[in-house]
């Protein structure tokens, strides 16, 4: 089983997302958070196989989230699911150590 | 550096005071001891008495004046150095334990004032000076921003309905229930894009009134809008007498204030209402929506910024009532002009 943790503010993105990931065999939703912060907490204390992150959330971003995730457990895999829109944003979250970006 | 050194006087008002103290302790001996003036300063040997106490107090006195001197021009200094540093337009620092750190502080202060000063100088430099420039930067600036709004509202839910699509197309053999549920949530989904679609569309429709008074662009508007949305429009619209240009940024407000009411405020009832009191045009929308907290930062969007500037333009009052749970209150106040300034 792939343990999944989704961060998105958008509701629907989640519950879309969330939707159809549930339908691979193979994949489980462990835990949802509409925000960076309240992401990286329930990351770190999950500890998914993946992260699923978003990019634009306030207060705290996907970047900060990462970086947040990254210095309390350096093994995490975390994922960017992105729009073409937040290209510019793609580098520094990679950076902080995202494993890779889907657009 | 031009010094500019610690006054001098520090060491002689410094004399002074010790030669006024042994004075004191003359006179305080003379009362006391009942000595005579004369005996004080008559002696068989040695120094007379008077004369030793003025020398102790003399030698006293330079000491502590020099070193005083020397002791506060490492302060003053402090502070000619800060000033020097304000006038070559140098970076700021200090002791934090300066006895004129109030002062260094100022000095800081002014030093910034005028970076922050210089910058905003520069900036309105850098503007576009023409106005084909100007609006240009205008039009570039609203794409940006249509394109973030479409990208963070009606993009992000046809995201999720392809998802969630997919979803139902999985199960929909395997658990139809289930499937089910998604087809609702996608509908759902599709609405809130549609509606979201309608309110951007709003925005983008030419601002012109074309022709019309305030009163029937208005009226047209919200007759459009009963038409195709949920939300129950009421209005009292009376004509109004303002000059065009003011005319179409009212107008404008309006388009405003629907929109976001209709994108934010999930609002039962809209009430719009416009009339004339005492040479004064009064423009109200009241939702009984979700309202907001009007010192949030984050809330104070690009719609209620637009409300702001363009009643400035006008010269009108803005004043915005939001309370979180029972709605929103918007009201603008422009004074009509006066007969022949026109």
């Amino acid at each position: 089983m792939i343990r999944v943790v989704l961060i998105d503010d958008h509701e629907m993105v989640r519950a879309g997302v969330s939707a159809f990931l549930s339908t691979q065999p193979d994949i489980e939703v462990v835990g949802e958070a509409s925000d960076g912060a309240t992401g990286a907490e329930l990351a770190i204390a999950e500890k998914p196989d993946v992260v699923l992150m978003d990019l634009v959330m306030e207060p705290v971003d996907g970047v900060e989230s990462t970086k947040r995730i990254k210095a309390s457990w350096k093994e995490a895999k975390i994922l960017v699911v992105t729009s073409f829109l937040d290209d510019e944003k793609v580098y520094p979250v990679i950076e902080a150590g995202a494993m890779s970006y889907v657009l | 550096m031009k010094k500019d050194s610690y006054p001098r006087t520090v060491v002689w008002h410094q004399l002074f005071s010790s030669l006024l103290t042994a004075l004191f302790v003359t006179i305080a001996f003379l009362i006391g001891d009942s000595t005579s003036l004369r005996d004080l300063f008559t002696r068989e040997e040695g120094l007379p008495f008077g004369v030793s106490i003025l020398v102790i107090a003399v030698l006293i006195g330079s000491i502590f004046g020099v070193g005083s001197y020397f002791y506060l021009r490492r302060d003053f200094r402090e502070v000619a150095i800060a000033l020097w540093k304000l006038e070559n337009q140098k970076e700021i620092t200090f002791r934090p334990l300066s006895p004129y750190r109030d002062t260094l502080e100022r000095i800081a202060r002014i030093s910034k004032q005028r970076t922050e000063m210089i910058e905003m100088a520069k900036r309105v430099g850098d503007r576009p000076v023409s106005v084909e420039e100007a609006r240009s930067e205008a039009v570039v600036e609203e794409r940006r921003r249509v394109a973030r709004e479409l990208h963070d509202s009606v993009s992000q839910q046809l995201y999720a309905i392809s998802m969630m699509t997919t979803a139902a197309k999985q199960t929909i053999t395997s658990k139809p229930d289930v499937a089910a549920k998604q087809i609702e949530q996608v509908e759902v989904m599709a609405q809130t894009a549609q509606a979201e679609m309608r309110s951007l569309l709003l925005q983008l429709r030419p601002v012109e009134l074309e022709g019309m008074t305030l009163k029937t662009g208005i009226e047209r508007l919200l007759e459009e809008l009963s038409r195709k949305q949920s939300t129950e429009l009421v209005w009292r619209l009376e004509e109004v007498e303002l000059s065009r240009h003011t005319e179409n940024e009212l107008f404008r407000i309006v388009q405003e204030a629907i929109s976001n009411t209709l994108r934010h405020a999930k609002a039962k009832r809209l009430e719009i209402e416009m009339r004339t009191v005492q040479q004064t045009v009064i423009l109200k929308i009241n939702d009984d929506g979700i309202g907001f907290n009007v010192d949030d930062t984050q809330v104070a969007s690009y719609g209620l910024q637009s409300i702001r500037e363009r009643t400035a333009e006008v010269g009108g009052t803005l004043r915005l009532v939001s309370v979180p749970g029972v709605g929103t209150q918007i009201e603008v106040r422009v004074k009509q002009q006066v007969e022949g300034l026109e």
